[in-house]
């Protein structure tokens, strides 16, 4: 597949403070990538240079293979679902919609077709007279959705637009958005923080932090293999601990040596040891090598979330079975479970 | 608790709507009286449409506030659009700077402009005038757009901008299609503001207008000088009908609104305090726009207007000689002091251009120190002034007149020559007499029966009509009375004998009524008091008005004042400045002009023409041997001696 859009060394700096680091993203057409990160780390940066809002300090900004970086934005093949909608108030659900064939100056007749054809797509058919301000968030939402499609993009940028929705609606809308990229057949650019929306919906998952791009990967490589501690405590909770690679499967932690499948770190180096809490059992405390005191139980649905303390590390662990809280127990995990990562820089 | 509550709920209302109510109530009045209803007229509202100065007045205000307030609505929404771009702490300061012109007093952003503006006039050939005026009328305008505006920026949906250019627009185009509309009603009501700053605005508009371009508010001042004219009255019930009528409409519209969705309801009364201050400028703006409709509808034959006949001049040829040149002279005389066509008077400005060519710009003020500041601020030059005597030998001390070139004035042969070679103007180089009159006792017949003959000025003291007496309400006039009894010249400067005036006048405290001015005319009329001094043409006028008032010139002497044209320094057209005085000079125009303002004319010409009965008439022309043996016309005092009596002034109004 193409690269639709590919951004090569791009820097942005704003006040002496670095957004984004020299990264380097390619994004395939008709994929559904996804930034994912924690606030402040560029993602949503990364998605206003696409959409022509914002003009790197250095580096290019490629579509379909030329560079745009002085493209402005209403030239661009782009469009864009803002964090809040940005819907305009003074116009009703059609006009939002028409507003930029509006501009293209289509026919009348055309531009029936068209916004009738989206609203139908977003299942807002005879919403057309309605005032914005009348509309929930989640009506809002999906105007806005079509305002932008409407224009038949290639890419559709999208930021942060679940987030003002409840749960339930933004699980329905993840299946939505999900259907209508393929259905479409275009490519979306998706930013969140939510790292199960994240995994939920996309092809392609780029994690950023501090301006960098950390991994970029199918959501179960991520899961399971990710590239580090911040990745993988981001990428779902974790239990991330100091050790030693002693030797090429062979690690050090909490006083005790494990047996682990990693190995090319060299010998005696410090990295972090990351332990996923569904992967831990709890056994009888006689035969482990770390025991602990439990804390607390909390059901959460599915499995109970569990706090066990030890004496230098207090750990997670997620069980379909509870255990008492303040009683003694054991905490197991294989050898696979055990996933050793290079400490972080910085 | 709750009877209690809707008493002062009621009483909160009478004090609010009384003096509305008051004046709409005589603006239908027949007489001039505040006082007393004496039948029921709408000869006020007619008369409004056909005064030339009001109605100029109104016009200049118009175009003032129109200019002013569409170049702040434009100027205030692009600084918005620069401060809502702005970092948080910039943002701040920059929002602080741009208030402090609300906050500051008025009178201080008016000079400071008039001063900013002489500084330019001399550079830069600046004119005092609608420039001006619009200049700082759109200072005091733009915070106000400013402040309307940036909210709307701030409720404004973040990123609409940005979306309108990811769907295509461009950026201004972005800007008129999204943004605009969503900013436009906080630009409406910022201009709605301005425009009805600019159209009441007095305290700026004094200092920075010019000789040509009066707006409503001042002019409304000047006339306030004598008395508030009932035309004010009908003036202000239109606006207040107005206002009234689009609040109504505007409740009941909104009424219906809210009773059809209680959402909009909750929306609504959080928005409401704005919406009252738009609705508010709203209103202003279509009584504005009302009068104007008014005005042309009168102005079109809606009244016929009795045309009075053309004034005859004794040498029209001499009238003709600038005619071609183009010329505008600025005149700058008291509220009410020349006709202009009301009452079927003539209009002596336009006369005079139909004969000269030379066209008039006409303002007004209301007292001498008010024409004194104006002409030491330097901001406008007028070409003809009409102070009182005590004004002009100030001028003339301080070198603030030209002298006159009397060739040019020949019709200053009819000045009668009692009044040439006054005091305040021994050679006559300065002034041409205008009007003149004395000072006298207006008595009420219905609560005194003593003889004409035995009134005097100790009448005032007379301890039988305690509080039933009324005095001048200014330190000059109220002195001279007292100076009177003592045989004082009016002019001391002597602190004993001034000091020896205002123990008479403290001792006169007890039996006053009240210290008063031009409210003489009403407590007079409504049979408040007995006595009381007053001008003697203003007397003439109230007499008409009111059988049981009678006015005497008391024996023992009184003030007598005069009224003069002068040229001032830095006139632009001194030629055509003494064709225009040489004008109302002419027997027929000194005629008009004393039929219209009631006060005695010191024009021979005139007199021979009034009838055999007015011109007998004591009260307004006492004879020759009485006004030389036993009156005295003010001069000006020292400053030193104007402050002490101001101070002796004060020690008397206020001391036990």
């Amino acid at each position: 597949m193409e690269n639709i859009v590919s951004l090569n060394d791009v820097a942005v700096t704003f006040d002496g403070e670095t957004i984004l680091n020299k990264i380097n993203l390619d994004i395939r057409d008709k994929e559904f990538v996804t930034l994912l990160g924690p606030s402040g780390c560029g993602k949503t940066t990364t998605l206003r240079i696409i959409g022509g809002f914002l003009k790197p300090d250095s580096g290019d900004v490629m579509f379909e293979g030329k560079r745009i970086n002085d493209l402005p934005p209403y030239k661009r093949n782009v469009n864009t679902v803002f964090q809040k909608y940005a819907l305009f108030p003074h116009l009703n659900v059609f006009e939002n919609i028409a507003f930029g064939l509006r501009v293209k100056k289509l026919s009348e007749d055309e531009i029936k077709t068209r916004v009738g054809e989206m609203l139908k797509l977003v299942n807002l058919s005879g919403f057309e007279k309605r005032n914005i301000q009348n509309l929930s968030g989640g009506q809002q939402q999906r105007v806005a959705i079509a305002r932008a499609l409407v224009n038949r993009p290639k890419v559709l940028l999208l930021d942060e637009p679940l987030g003002a929705l409840d749960l339930k609606l933004r699980k329905e809308m993840q299946t939505e958005l999900k259907n209508m990229q393929q259905s479409l057949e275009i490519t979306f650019i998706y930013v969140t923080h939510d790292q199960e929306e994240a995994l939920t919906m996309s092809d392609t998952v780029v994690v950023m932090k501090d301006g960098n791009i950390l991994q970029v990967g199918a959501p179960v490589d991520i899961y399971n293999e990710p590239k580090n501690a911040f990745v993988a405590d981001f990428i779902g909770e974790s239990n991330i601990l100091d050790g030693i690679m002693l030797r090429d499967r062979l690690v050090q932690f909490c006083g005790h040596e494990f047996e682990c499948v990693d190995s090319g770190f060299g010998e005696n180096t410090f990295v972090d040891v990351v332990i996923r809490p569904e992967d831990i059992t709890l056994a009888p405390p006689e035969n482990q090598k770390i025991k602990g005191i439990v804390r607390s139980v909390t059901f959460k649905g599915v499995h109970y979330e569990m706090v066990v303390d030890t004496a230098d590390f207090s750990w997670l662990i997620h069980s379909t079975r509870a255990a008492q809280v303040d009683s003694e127990v054991g905490i197991s995990f294989g050898p696979d479970d055990i996933h050793i990562m290079h400490k972080m820089e910085g | 608790m709750k009877k209690l509550s809707k008493l002062y709920l009621s009483l909160v209302l009478l004090f609010l709507y009384i003096p509305i109510f008051v004046m709409i109530v005589f603006s239908f009045n027949t007489t001039k009286s505040r006082s007393v209803m004496s039948g029921f007229t709408l000869d006020w509202y007619v008369r409004l449409f056909h005064n030339e100065l009001i109605l100029k007045s109104l016009g200049n205000t118009i175009i003032i506030a129109v200019c002013a307030s569409v170049a702040a609505t434009v100027i205030g929404t692009l600084a918005a659009i620069g401060i809502s771009r702005m970092g948080k702490r910039t943002k701040a300061t920059v929002m602080q700077v741009t208030n402090i012109p609300i906050v500051n007093p008025e009178i201080v952003t008016g000079v400071s402009l008039m001063l900013l503006f002489v500084f330019f006039q001399a550079r830069m050939n600046l004119e005092f005038g609608y420039i001006t005026l619009i200049i700082a009328h759109i200072t005091f305008d733009v915070p106000y757009v400013v402040l309307n505006v940036m909210p709307k920026f701030r409720q404004m949906q973040p990123n609409i901008y940005e979306a309108a250019q990811d769907l295509g627009c461009g950026p201004v185009r972005s800007f008129f299609k999204v943004v605009m509309p969503e900013i436009m009603p906080g630009v409406l009501s910022g201009f709605l503001m301005s425009f009805t700053f600019s159209l009441d605005d007095f305290v700026v508009s004094y200092f920075t207008s010019g000789a040509t371009s009066q707006t409503l508010p001042i002019t409304i001042y000047s006339m306030t000088r004598r008395k508030v004219s009932p035309e004010i009255n009908a003036l202000s019930t239109i606006i207040f009908v107005i206002v009234l009528t689009v609040l109504i409409i505007k409740n009941v519209a909104e009424k219906r609104k809210t009773s059809r969705s209680r959402l909009a309801a909750l929306e609504e009364s959080g928005r409401r305090a704005s919406r009252r201050r738009i609705i508010k400028r709203v209103a202003v703006t279509a009584v504005v726009v009302c009068l104007v409709a008014g005005m042309t509808i009168l102005t079109l034959g809606g009244f016929e207007t009795e045309v009075p006949e053309e004034l005859a001049v004794e040498d029209p040829d001499y009238y003709t000689r600038l005619a071609d040149k183009d010329i505008t002279i600025n005149v700058y005389n008291w509220g009410e002091y020349l006709p202009l066509g009301e009452d079927d008077t003539l209009n002596l400005n336009e006369e005079f251009t139909n004969l000269t060519g030379i066209k008039v710009n006409y303002s007004t003020y209301a007292t001498n120190e008010e024409l004194y500041a104006k002409l030491r601020a330097g901001a406008a030059s007028y070409d003809v002034i009409i102070p009182s005597d005590y004004m002009i030998s100030r001028m003339i001390k301080e070198d603030m007149l030209l002298p006159l070139d009397m060739e040019n004035i020949p019709n200053y042969k009819y000045i009668m020559d009692k009044f040439k070679t006054p005091e305040y103007d021994p050679d006559s180089r300065y002034s041409v007499p205008y009007t003149w009159g004395t000072v006298g006792i207006v008595y009420n017949s219905d609560l005194t029966d003593m003889d004409e003959e035995d009134i005097d000025w100790d009448v005032l003291w007379n301890e039988e009509y305690a509080d039933e007496i009324l005095m001048f309400d200014n330190p000059r006039d109220s002195f001279a009375i007292a100076q009177l009894i003592l045989g004082q010249s009016l002019n001391t400067e002597d602190k004993r004998e001034l000091r020896a005036a205002a123990d008479l006048l403290k001792e006169q405290k007890k039996y006053v009524q009240a210290y008063v001015m031009d409210e003489i005319f009403d407590k007079m009329g409504a049979g408040e008091a007995a006595f009381a001094p007053y001008y003697a043409g203003d007397a003439v006028v109230m007499m008409e008005d009111h059988e049981n008032l009678g006015f005497v010139i008391p024996e023992s002497g009184t003030n007598l004042f005069v009224d003069a044209l002068c040229i001032p320094k830095g006139a632009k057209n001194k030629e055509a400045a003494e064709m225009y005085m040489n004008f109302l000079c002419e027997p027929e125009a000194a005629l008009e002009i004393a039929d219209f303002i009631g006060y005695s004319t010191p024009n021979s010409g005139a007199f021979e023409m009034l009838d055999e009965e007015v011109q007998n008439d004591e009260i307004s022309y006492p004879d020759d041997e009485f006004l030389n043996d036993k009156c005295e016309i003010f001069k000006n005092l020292s400053d030193d001696t104007n402050q002490y009596m101001q101070n002796l002034w004060t020690e008397i109004k206020t001391g036990g």
